[in-house]
């Protein structure tokens, strides 16, 4: 016989530390191709994002650490079969590369990189490999635990990576409200996010014991019908707005993006269970 | 050595002096070791216990000894980040709690719900919760000299604050060279729990494991491990 105990261990603070790192990583990677197309202004935003949110969930991370100061074990004597130190790696490469980037713009330098191309070319590309690898960790830390089978899914470390897509694309049509192309391809990654987190909750559901629970639990939950509900607007807005192009529809779009993918990393993460054996 | 933990719920009666015996050794507060109904995993704070149910027929309850299972391929071993989980040559899977962060991938990823984390001031905090301090203040306003817990020998991966903990199968009495067998194994009274060496061929113990009669709680995860239960 089997007991199931629904995971308390990483909960809201960490879906909350997921999301920013998602938006943040994605930040990057916009960074750099709006700067590519000229959009200095919007560049320089979304690098700040890209520096100071990976940096906030850090401190969320470390703060959910019981003893910070041996940290520095992760960086002395690392594992290298668990996912967090590379994660760790990352989010640290993504906040320097996107400081190195905003730096230049910062000092009011704005073409400074497009009078250096090779070096923004490689920067580039470290940045929008960094920002998917992080993106991508997200899941992929969750995804390598054994204990709970409704995460220990192929299809966790995709839901992660679309949800900073999402994320990050949210972000930009927030501030960029004519970005009608932007919502294009957001409403396109938001039904590619839905499709595949509805389908791994229906597979959930014709999997194990424990999956059934957790999937049972992820159905049951007001979030995940509200997050669902959320990228499924998102989703049309930035469909059909390409069409009919109404400015005011880009923030309330980008809002309801932000909201979705918060709602329905949280419910991922509250719905995990363990299947641990019991009389 | 290769130490192997046999465990029969049938002999056992739920007197959770195994329990006890742990937390005497191990430098844990008892109220920390407070379960919850049943005791399911996950719900318990403590390095082992004693999981049961009310039978359906007359007042009894079944019972079922519960501890880390040592896992041969342990997978709170693969995601510790900073190799704070060790895994000794016997097979006894322990936690170096200078390097553990308690960042809690290995409470996650054990599927045995072994592990538990002890945050910072939970003793104190749970010893407060059922008046111990009040109790030892009592005493001492009597002139009655007392301590109110000491760890009986030095024990190096015995329970401390701001690190996640679990079972070691006691394995400081080994490195003190002593008779190495579990506290919680020494004070059984019905010899619900065993503990022995499949090196040794006449090791009653052992037997049971080497004929099959016990097995692992779930061959279907594919961990191994140390830790056996008498079925049937």
């Amino acid at each position: 016989m089997e007991s199931f105990v629904l995971n308390e261990v990483w909960g809201f603070d960490i879906a909350v530390e997921m999301t920013l790192l998602g938006i943040g990583a994605f930040s990057a990677i916009l960074a750099v191709i709006y700067y590519r197309y000229g959009e200095r202004g919007l560049s320089k935003v979304l690098s700040v994002l890209a520096v100071v949110l990976p940096l906030v969930s850090l401190g969320i991370l470390f703060s959910h650490l019981l003893k910070q100061e041996a940290a520095i074990f992760m960086l002395l004597t690392p594992r290298t079969s668990s996912y967090m130190p590379f994660g760790a790696a990352g989010i640290t490469g993504l906040v320097l590369l996107s400081a190195i980037f905003l730096a230049p713009m910062l000092l009011r330098r704005e073409e400074f990189w497009s009078a250096h191309r090779v070096a923004f070319g490689v920067l580039a590309v470290l940045m929008i490999a960094v920002g998917v690898f992080t993106a991508a960790y997200t899941g992929l830390v969750i995804a390598a635990e054994r204990g709970i089978p409704f995460w220990h899914s192929a299809a966790v470390p995709v839901i992660a990576l679309l949800m900073g897509a999402v994320g990050g694309l949210s972000v930009l049509l927030v501030l960029k409200w004519d970005g009608y192309s932007v919502g294009l391809i957001g409403g396109l990654a938001g039904l590619s996010l839905l499709g595949t987190y509805l389908v791994h909750v229906q597979l959930s559901l014709t999997g194990p014991e424990v999956t059934k629970f957790s999937a049972s639990v992820a159905l049951g939950s007001p979030l995940f019908s509200s997050g669902i509900v959320a990228v499924l607007i998102f989703s049309l807005i930035g469909l059909l707005n390409a069409r009919f192009r109404q400015r005011f529809l880009s923030p309330l779009a980008g809002v309801l993006g932000l909201l979705g993918i918060f709602l329905l990393r949280v419910v991922l993460l509250t719905s995990g269970a363990w299947a641990l054996p019991a009389l | 050595m290769r130490p192997v933990f046999v465990v029969d719920p049938r002999k056992c009666i739920g007197c959770m002096a195994c329990v006890a015996a742990c937390a005497v050794e191990n430098g844990l507060p008892f109220p920390v070791w407070h379960t919850e109904p049943l005791g399911w995993p996950q719900t318990v704070k403590g390095r082992t216990w004693v999981m049961w149910v009310e039978d359906e027929e007359g007042p009894s309850r079944t019972f079922l000894p519960y501890l880390c299972q040592h896992c041969e391929d342990p997978p709170c071993y693969h995601v510790c980040p900073t190799q704070a989980t060790i895994r000794t040559e016997e097979g006894v899977v322990l936690i170096d709690k200078a390097k553990c962060i308690g960042c809690g991938y290995c409470i996650v990823a054990c599927p045995y719900g072994a592990r538990y984390p002890i945050k910072a001031g939970e003793f104190a905090k749970a010893e407060k919760a059922v008046g111990l301090d009040r109790a030892v203040s009592r005493l001492r306003e009597k002139n009655l000299d007392v301590e109110p817990f000491e760890t009986p020998e030095a024990n190096r991966w015995a329970a401390v604050e701001r690190a996640v903990d679990k079972c070691t199968l006691c394995y400081h009495r080994k490195e003190n060279g002593g008779r190495w067998i579990p506290a919680c194994v020494e004070v059984c009274p019905t010899k619900a729990r065993a503990f022995g060496d499949l090196d040794d061929p006449n090791d009653p113990v052992a037997e049971l494991v080497r004929k099959g009669k016990a097995r692992h709680i779930r061959p279907d995860l594919g961990t191994g491990g140390l830790v056996y239960f008498v079925r049937g």
